[in-house]
């Protein structure tokens, strides 16, 4: 290890070697080796053994093996010791702090009873669900369950899924951790075309023994396993399939523009719901799909946690709250429509791919602006783990970083990072709890219909919060709905506007300066067909722009040779 | 642009002007330096100077100047230095009495400018002329620290050695900013005329233009490999100019260089006559008379004739042209007026040489009065001024000094205009970017922060340009947020304006909590304490929680769950307990319930932000990005606030721009619903422009659109395919509709 600059010179310089026939071939394993090279090279630690590099981003077994390989041809064309492999080490140094510690016969000791250990699967693993999903079989059935029996009973008492891979790019379920109980035997096949698994004695006196634990006991309280409520794929959840269009609440909010322009805000009763009255529930988007073959996996794992979701295909988010009431009519009754009242929350979940995704193209920008203008107070960022090439990862994580970030302080979103899409039903599940327990308790008022504008909306919700804020102001949904579908309904002077964004240079805040004085795309041509013809005319097409809006300044400021540009697109300069 | 137009006013004294133009010329004339001084074996200057040159090119500082500077500032015995741009154009010029000329006009130019620069620079200015500079420069110039033998080595200035030597008092208060001015001065004037208010990019050309010359030239005695100085040497006087256009990137067609060339020779004419009474020894004469200047016992009367003579003339000139100049540059960016636009107008110019001449001039002083201003040493150099004119001719002297103090004060008061406006222009920079506003922060940790994270922190923030403080914070582990404002905006007038500046705190409030700490927290019930600790210390702020290391915690104890339960399952097999470990008393399991519980809580309840970080690098990099990020709230939020009465969302990158007419006009129309490529092409291939668009749309009607044929691909084959009746009437209302607030597109 001379001076050279990486810890591990000769190690590298096989790497090397490796990525230079890599290069020199085309071979596709030259990105491996690059990644391998790179992390090396960059590894401040000098490593005594190549079984070491696996720690290394890049370094695999393989790499690793090779490397070993190497090192020890290399060491016996040098003569130098072959370093001691680091689990060798490990355990040589064990042994001799063991015996320095003068408890050495307890270290052996415990070599050895660690040996004669039986195996227990993990808890809550899959191997355990299977177990204990075989155990409520009677011991003297001999016929032994399929597997999609087997998992239909399992399944309850494993947190990861036997049918849905952790996540879309992995193939793997907890249903492979049959294998190691095949392997383990504790639990033996048989059957073909279709197999059935049964528990084998050993099998019986592990299942036993787990049930003597205060562990499972916790989690089946007093019952006996047969009888436990299973609620499997062939007995669906009910859950409420609300399949409304959007068209259907289009209209329910009154777009006069002329309607209270005074700033004058309706004076209106609120509607009351006295607690009691309504129940929260959570509203899923029945776009929230784990997958193209799975659509139903969030609504079915969200009812085996005890939530219902009333699906619905949503204007905004992926999911939200809302208040139900009982009785149907209620708020007929006052003069709002439907039977739901929206609450603060709502969520947007996006997985980690598609957050790198929309924040290349520009969506997570609109995204966040259609939910700042639904007026919702509380949103949801749930940003979910995806494993993705770790490339990709670290070329997009200073954005991912970025994004969260702003999303929290300047936004003022909640955001919530989860693992995998379980986690995040658990945490739509946790939530609605949460929320239930909070709303139920106190009444709910709410702004009767009628008061609403599309204009005045945002407006109304922001005075009332600052007027009354420990009391809550809510929409009814209908309400809520047309509201978030008119925001996406443009006006002659938003396609103008766009229309105007399309030149390089013109910003939005350069373009509504514009609209402010020529309104519409008939006025701004006949403006410039008014500067004449000939080369007065073109000068003055070409200065048309600026020259109107020569007091401007910092990022309004229109300068002649954008005001060019613009003349060039729309004067015919 | 508004952007270049603030750095040129502002008041730091080199404010860098990122014109794209001005690189390719900076890059050109490096590179000819480069050659030189590898010729001396020289190479560290040489890489100061590139670097200048490609980074930032001062408008107003010369550009050859940084390196002279750098020197300048590093040896302040050798004085040449600042001179030698000067220099080298007179050297090579020497061979034809034309040339010569355009020397002492520059020379002129430089007296001009004296008031601008100190009084010291004067000398320099005029030891231009001397034979030796070329030589000299270009030693010192690479050997700044050695100037005696750099000067021996010079064969044609032996005798000139003194007057380096003794301007060099002078030197550290060289101003680059006055020589370099006058030499671009004779150049500008033709481009600076034809351009049409883009005064400033014309300058930067000539400037570049000139320095180049000197770097040719520089080579050139020791008969070094460029070919671009022999000929200009060898050229008849009228052709001598050419060479420093053949060095100008921005003259791309020969016919333009040869209409800038003529245009300031012409302009220089008047000049020649005056300095020509001493043509034979041309450098001798017009060094020493160049020095009397400042010299008042060797004076020379033809020098300081054509001296008055081009003085008065210029200022004049320049009291004419003063105004119009001015508010030409003040009011238009030069920014990227292509020089192309100008080109044309230079041939008018060459028929009228005088007027340009002046007006040349007239523009070198109106730098000059804003290189003056920020150097803030006007008083200086106006004294100076009048002192220098009294020894010549005190009655021209005395009302070209009054005129001059009138034109001085006119440009104070321009100046302090320009000022507020570079201010205000300062204010209003684009600082929605996080890299812009991130400086204004000021970070308090609190005491008791971790010292490892502490440790991180510190150095980030510092790389940053953030300002940190350490303070006794009533909770522990907090990070607070201040920042320095300078600017409020003006809700009448839509921008913001300089403000005093204060200090102003930040309405967030970070608190970083160990996993163990917020388990405990979460598990005693001591969360709502903890939070309402805080709300009460810092109300009205928004929480941020950094929690660090839950996962891990997490992880940790699921496996703590997994190992009582494994032993509880071996327990009965009658294993031994496996309480045998060396471990300590094994943790005890938390109920991720509780955990999740307390998390919601905080959210729901508390309305606080929660973010979790591993290890304690991790926790300073967040508190970074959360530094970031905060740093541009006022700013996006004002933005917002801006854009929020359009329906959609104005981020940029949210509507497509177009490369070019065509393409721009093409995606306009697909920003209308339903317009899809083939049929923007369609209509595009029908109707070319906007304005035929609406045009057709009106005399056509609503219809006229439903049969033009959606294109197949961009090359203009059409499909078989037609708009449609729907769509046509859409287009139609977009076109021709009048009323803004119509949904009914």
């Amino acid at each position: 290890m001379d001076g050279d600059e990486c810890a591990n010179p000769q190690l590298l310089a096989w790497v090397k070697e490796w990525l230079d026939v890599a290069r020199e071939r085309n071979s596709k394993g030259f990105t491996t080796y690059k990644h391998a090279y790179d992390s090396l090279k960059a590894c401040p630690i000098t490593f005594q053994h190549p079984a070491e590099l696996q720690q290394l981003k890049g370094f695999g077994p393989k790499l690793c093996e090779r490397l070993t390989d190497l090192l020890k041809k290399h060491c016996q064309e040098t003569g130098a010791p072959m370093p001691e492999h680091p689990q060798a080490r490990k355990a040589a140094q064990n042994k001799a702090r063991g015996t320095s510690e003068s408890a050495g016969q307890e270290g052996s000791k415990q070599a050895k009873t660690r040996k004669k250990k039986s195996y227990v699967p993990t808890f809550r693993s899959g191997a355990y669900a299977i177990v204990v999903g075989l155990s409520s079989q009677s011991a003297d059935a001999t016929l032994g369950l399929t597997k999609a029996e087997l998992i239909e009973l399992a399944q309850p008492h494993c947190d990861a899924s036997f049918t849905a891979p952790s996540d879309p790019t992995k193939f793997y379920t907890a249903w492979n951790s049959v294998k190691t109980l095949l392997q383990k035997e504790l639990v033996y096949e048989r059957g073909r075309p279709l197999r059935r698994y049964a528990l084998t004695d050993e099998g019986w006196e592990v299942v036993q023994r787990i049930k003597e634990t205060p562990h499972w006991q916790a989690e089946n309280p007093q019952q006996p396993p047969l009888a436990e409520p299973e609620i499997g794929p062939g007995v669906l959840p009910a859950v409420e399939l609300d399949q409304t269009t959007t068209s259907e609440y289009q209209n329910v909010i009154s777009d006069d523009p002329n309607f209270l322009e005074n700033g004058a805000f309706p004076s209106f009763t609120p509607i009351t719901l006295e607690p009691g009255t309504f129940s929260v529930q959570l509203l899923l988007d029945v776009r929230e799909v784990r997958a193209k073959t799975d659509r139903d996996y969030m609504k079915e794992e969200l009812a085996k946690q005890g939530v219902t979701p009333i699906m619905r295909s949503l204007e905004l988010g992926d999911a939200q709250w809302i208040a139900k009431c009982n009785d149907a009519s209620m708020l007929a009754r006052h003069g709002a429509e439907g039977d739901e009242v929206v609450l603060d929350w709502i969520v947007e979940r996006k997985r980690l791919d598609d957050l790198i995704g929309s924040i290349k193209d520009g969506r997570f920008h609109e995204q966040k602006f259609r939910l700042k203008r639904s007026g919702v107070k509380k949103v949801v960022y749930i940003i979910e783990d995806i494993s993705m090439d770790s490339g990709t990862l670290t070329k997009y994580e200073e954005a991912v970083q970025s994004a969260i970030a702003s999303t929290q302080v300047v936004n003022e979103y909640f955001v919530k990072r989860t693992t995998k899409m379980d986690e995040t039903i658990r945490y739509l599940a946790r939530m609605t709890a949460m929320l239930k327990r909070t709303y139920e308790r106190k009444p709910l008022r709410v702004i009767p219909t009628r008061a609403l504008t599309a204009n005045n909306y945002m407006s109304l919700i922001e005075h009332l919060r600052e007027k009354e804020p420990s009391q809550g102001y809510y929409v009814t949904y209908p309400a809520f709905a047309s509201m978030a579908s008119k925001s996406e309904m443009l006006t002659l002077r938003d396609i103008f506007l766009k229309m105007l964004m399309t030149t390089k240079g013109v910003t939005g805040e350069r373009a509504l300066e514009i609209q402010k004085r020529w309104k519409t795309p008939y006025n701004f041509v006949k403006a410039f067909e008014g500067c004449g013809p000939g080369e007065q005319g073109q000068k003055r097409k070409r200065e048309l722009v600026s020259n109107e809006m020569a007091n401007l300044i910092g990022r309004k400021k229109i300068t002649k040779p954008l005001s060019l540009r613009i003349a060039e697109v729309w004067g015919d300069v | 642009m508004a952007r270049e137009v603030i750095d040129l006013i502002s008041s730091s004294p080199p404010p860098p002007s990122e014109s794209p133009p001005l690189f390719v010329d900076g890059e050109v004339p490096s590179g000819q330096r480069t050659e030189s001084c590898v010729s001396q074996s020289h190479g560290v200057d040489l890489e100061c100077l590139s670097d200048e040159f490609d980074t930032t090119i001062d408008i107003d500082e010369l550009i050859s100047l940084p390196s002279f500077h750098k020197s300048c500032y590093a040896n302040p015995t050798d004085n040449t230095t600042s001179k030698n741009q000067l220099n080298h154009i007179s050297i090579e010029t020497a061979d034809a009495t034309r040339q010569r000329v355009i020397q002492e006009t520059i020379t002129d130019i430089h007296s001009d400018d004296f008031d601008i620069t100190s009084e010291n620079d004067e000398p320099r200015i005029y030891e231009p002329t001397s034979n030796g500079n070329k030589r000299r420069r270009v030693s010192e110039w690479v050997k700044p620290k050695e100037p005696p033998t750099l000067e021996n080595s010079d064969p044609f200035c032996s005798s000139q050695k003194e007057t380096p030597s003794g301007g060099a008092q002078h030197k550290k208060s060289l101003s680059g900013n006055g020589p370099v001015e006058i030499l671009s001065s004779p150049e500008r004037s033709p481009t600076a005329r034809s351009k049409s208010g883009l005064p400033l990019t014309t300058i930067k050309n000539p400037r570049t233009t000139s320095y180049m010359t000197s770097f040719q030239s520089s080579p050139d005695p020791f008969k070094s490999p460029i070919p671009q100085n022999i000929p200009c040497s060898n050229l008849p006087p009228s052709h001598a100019p050419s060479h420093v256009e053949s060095s100008n990137p921005f003259a791309s067609s020969p016919e333009q260089k040869r209409s800038k060339e003529t245009a300031p020779k012409a302009a220089r004419f008047p000049d020649i006559e005056i300095v020509s009474s001493a043509p034979s020894p041309p450098r001798f004469t017009s060094n020493i008379a160049s020095r009397q200047d400042w010299d008042p016992i060797s004076s020379s009367a033809p020098e300081i004739g054509s001296h008055t003579l081009s003085e008065s003339r210029k200022q004049k000139a320049t009291a004419e042209v003063t105004i119009s100049v001015d508010s030409d540059s003040s009011v238009h960016g030069f920014e990227s007026e292509s020089d192309e636009d100008e080109l044309p107008d230079i041939n008018e110019l060459i028929s009228k040489p005088r007027k340009r001449s002046s007006l040349h001039r007239s523009y070198s002083d109106n730098f000059a009065s804003k290189s003056r201003s920020k150097a803030s040493k006007p008083t200086k150099s106006s004294v100076d001024r009048t002192r220098d004119r009294e020894t010549k001719a005190a009655a021209t002297a005395a009302e070209k000094a009054r005129k001059q103090r009138e034109r001085e004060l006119d440009k104070a008061a321009k100046a302090r205009d320009r000022e507020r406006a570079a201010a205000l222009a300062e204010v209003n920079k684009i600082r929605t970017d996080k890299k812009i506003s991130t400086p204004e922060m000021l970070v308090d940790l609190s005491a008791s922060l971790n010292p490892t994270t502490r440790t991180q922190v510190e150095p980030l923030l510092k790389a940053l340009d953030v300002e940190f403080s350490t303070w006794e914070s009533p909770v522990d582990n907090v990070v607070k947020w201040r920042r320095k404002v300078t600017s409020r905006f003006n809700e009448d007038l839509g921008h913001w304006e300089p403000v005093p500046r204060r200090i102003e705190n930040e309405k967030h409030v970070a608190v970083i909590i160990l996993a163990d700490e917020f388990v405990q927290l979460a598990l005693s019930g001591g969360l709502d304490d903890h939070v309402s600790k805080m709300t009460e210390h810092f109300p009205n702020h928004q929480l941020i929680y950094l929690i660090e290391g839950l996962h891990v915690w997490m992880r940790k104890n699921r496996n703590t769950r997994n190992r009582q339960f494994v032993s509880g399952v071996r327990v009965q097999e009658g294993a031994a307990p496996s309480s045998s470990r060396r471990r300590n008393a094994p943790a005890e399991y938390v109920s991720e319930e509780t955990i999740e519980d307390a998390l919601l809580q905080l959210q729901v309840m508390h309305d606080a932000l929660i973010h979790h970080t591993t290890i304690p690098l991790e926790t300073s990099q967040w508190i970074i990005v959360l530094t970031q990020h905060i740093s541009t709230i006022p700013y996006r939020k004002q933005k917002d606030l801006a854009t929020m009465n359009a329906a959609f969302c104005m981020e940029s990158g949210q509507v497509r721009s177009g490369d070019n007419p065509k393409d721009t006009y093409i995606r306009m129309l697909q920003e209308i619903s339903r317009v899809t490529a083939p049929v923007a092409y369609g209509i595009a291939a029908e109707f070319g422009t906007v304005s035929e668009l609406v045009n057709g749309l009106e005399s056509g009607g609503a219809n006229c659109l439903e049969a033009v044929r959606k294109s197949a691909n961009k090359d203009g084959v059409m499909s078989d395919r037609t708009v449609g009746q729907a769509l046509s009437k859409r287009l139609h209302k977009v076109f021709t509709g009048r009323d803004e607030s119509s949904t009914d597109v």
